[in-house]
């Protein structure tokens, strides 16, 4: 009788282990499932940046220029929306010739990236970037109006889209849907490399807003990405040894547990 | 492949929950220590479970607040109650959330000496020797037994939460 009964819970057992490589393996077909996407969703991601990058190298100077004639910082409700309707006078001129007018306006920085490139910005959004408004302080007035500020670590691409995210930034802070709208749209339009490289210019620059933006996009990216990716991502090198890296992954199985039970629901 | 510089993956770990800061501690050493902050996980705690349990649940001497979550982790997800459960591939004996005892693993379950006939029979007696004349083959069936009642308070767990869901 006792080896009746031994042998039955034996076969429960071995009941169980089937279960649960059945489990392993479903979990195995979703982990494939998952590569399918992001591989679908980089290709699609590649294709629809190349015409946008040539568009941006073609006239990038010239939309700089426009931008900054557009943008004049005016506090009340009223003169916004007359900036508004100045702004969409000045769109549809957008084949026109560039104007000077809005170097009357204000004082310029000069900004000269790694790559050569020299940007004409706004004050204020100079006043954004912590490290070149720290630079203006420490130089005196008359020399800096003059001298393009040197930046030895920004190329020229990351900070079109820093200035970029600034002004779009400003003008969608009228309303928290347009915000948070320009902001998935401005994330959208990157793939997760150059999120990465965009995040390391800002904070060189001290860009605070757009560093906390980035950084909720790469969180988001992350999650429930396998640890190989990570390090891959991150260009972290594994100095774990294969037993130390067993362990890890099973004193931290408890966090895992919970990663099947929300897959299953 | 250029590195992003620590501040920024703080920055980033901030905005992770406990099972993605459990992947990161598998990258390498340095983020094993960085994510592990006492001040990350602190914050993980107060956010769930509530700024009086965090201060009641502090936690003393060598304890990390690492530590202190996972320990009311169990306790949400198994009660306070003594249980034998299995985490990954080994079997533990848990009281209110804390590890009272290893009992072994699958993969080289026959190799563990630990257990003995006094466990079943008093369950008070957790650190009693066994009888040194016992046989293998019976340390091998209380292995299998013990291993049986963890996978079954595993399964009822998962089905009792998925009923509450």
């Amino acid at each position: 009788m006792a080896k009746e009964s031994g042998s039955s819970k034996i076969e429960m057992l071995e009941i169980s282990n089937e279960a649960m490589a059945e489990a392993q393996s479903s979990k195995i077909e979703m982990l494939e499932i998952n590569n399918e996407a992001m591989a679908e969703a980089q290709s699609s991601k590649t294709v629809t940046m190349k015409p946008a990058e040539a568009e941006e190298s073609k006239t990038e100077t010239q939309k700089i220029t426009d931008e900054e004639s557009k943008n004049v910082p005016i506090a009340a409700t009223e003169e916004e929306s007359k900036k508004l309707s100045i702004t969409k006078v000045e769109e549809s001129k957008n084949a026109a010739t560039a104007t000077t007018e809005g170097e009357k306006e204000e004082a310029k920085v000069s900004l000269k990236t790694l790559d050569g490139v020299t940007f004409e910005v706004e004050a204020w959004i100079a006043k954004e970037m912590e490290t070149v408004q720290a630079y203006i302080d420490d130089t005196s007035a008359d020399t800096s109006a003059a001298i393009a500020i040197p930046l030895h670590n920004v190329a020229g691409r990351e900070l079109a889209r820093m200035v970029e995210y600034c002004k779009e930034h400003r003008r969608a802070s009228v309303s928290a849907g347009n915000l948070k709208e320009f902001e998935e749209r401005f994330a959208a339009a990157l793939n997760l490399y150059e999120m990465k490289d965009l995040i390391i210019a800002a904070n060189y620059l001290n860009t605070k807003k757009l560093l906390e933006s980035l950084s909720r996009c790469i969180a988001k990216a992350i999650k429930n990405k396998s640890v190989e990716f990570v390090r891959d991502y991150f260009g972290v090198t594994n100095d774990y040894t294969t037993e130390e890296e067993a362990q890890y992954r099973e004193t931290n199985a408890w966090a895992f547990r919970n990663v099947d039970e929300d897959s299953r629901n | 492949m250029e590195r992003l510089p620590l501040e920024i993956c703080m920055k980033i770990f901030y905005l992770l929950d406990y099972q993605h800061l459990a992947v990161a501690q598998q990258v390498c050493r340095k983020w094993k220590l960085v994510a592990s902050e006492n001040a990350l996980w602190s914050d993980l705690f107060k956010e769930r479970w509530g700024e009086d349990h965090a201060a009641f649940y502090a936690p003393v001497g060598s304890k990390s607040w690492k530590d202190v979550y996972e320990v009311q982790d169990r306790c949400d997800r198994i009660g306070v109650g003594l249980k034998i459960i299995r985490e990954g591939i080994d079997y533990y004996l848990i009281h209110q959330g804390e590890i009272q005892r290893h009992l072994g693993s699958r993969k080289n379950h026959e190799k563990e000496i630990g257990h003995c006939s006094n466990t079943l029979n008093s369950e008070s007696n957790f650190n009693g020797e066994g009888s040194l004349a016992e046989e293998r083959s019976c340390r091998g069936i209380l292995d299998r037994i013990l291993f049986f009642i963890g996978d079954l308070e595993v399964a009822s767990a998962e089905a009792k939460r998925s009923r509450v869901i």
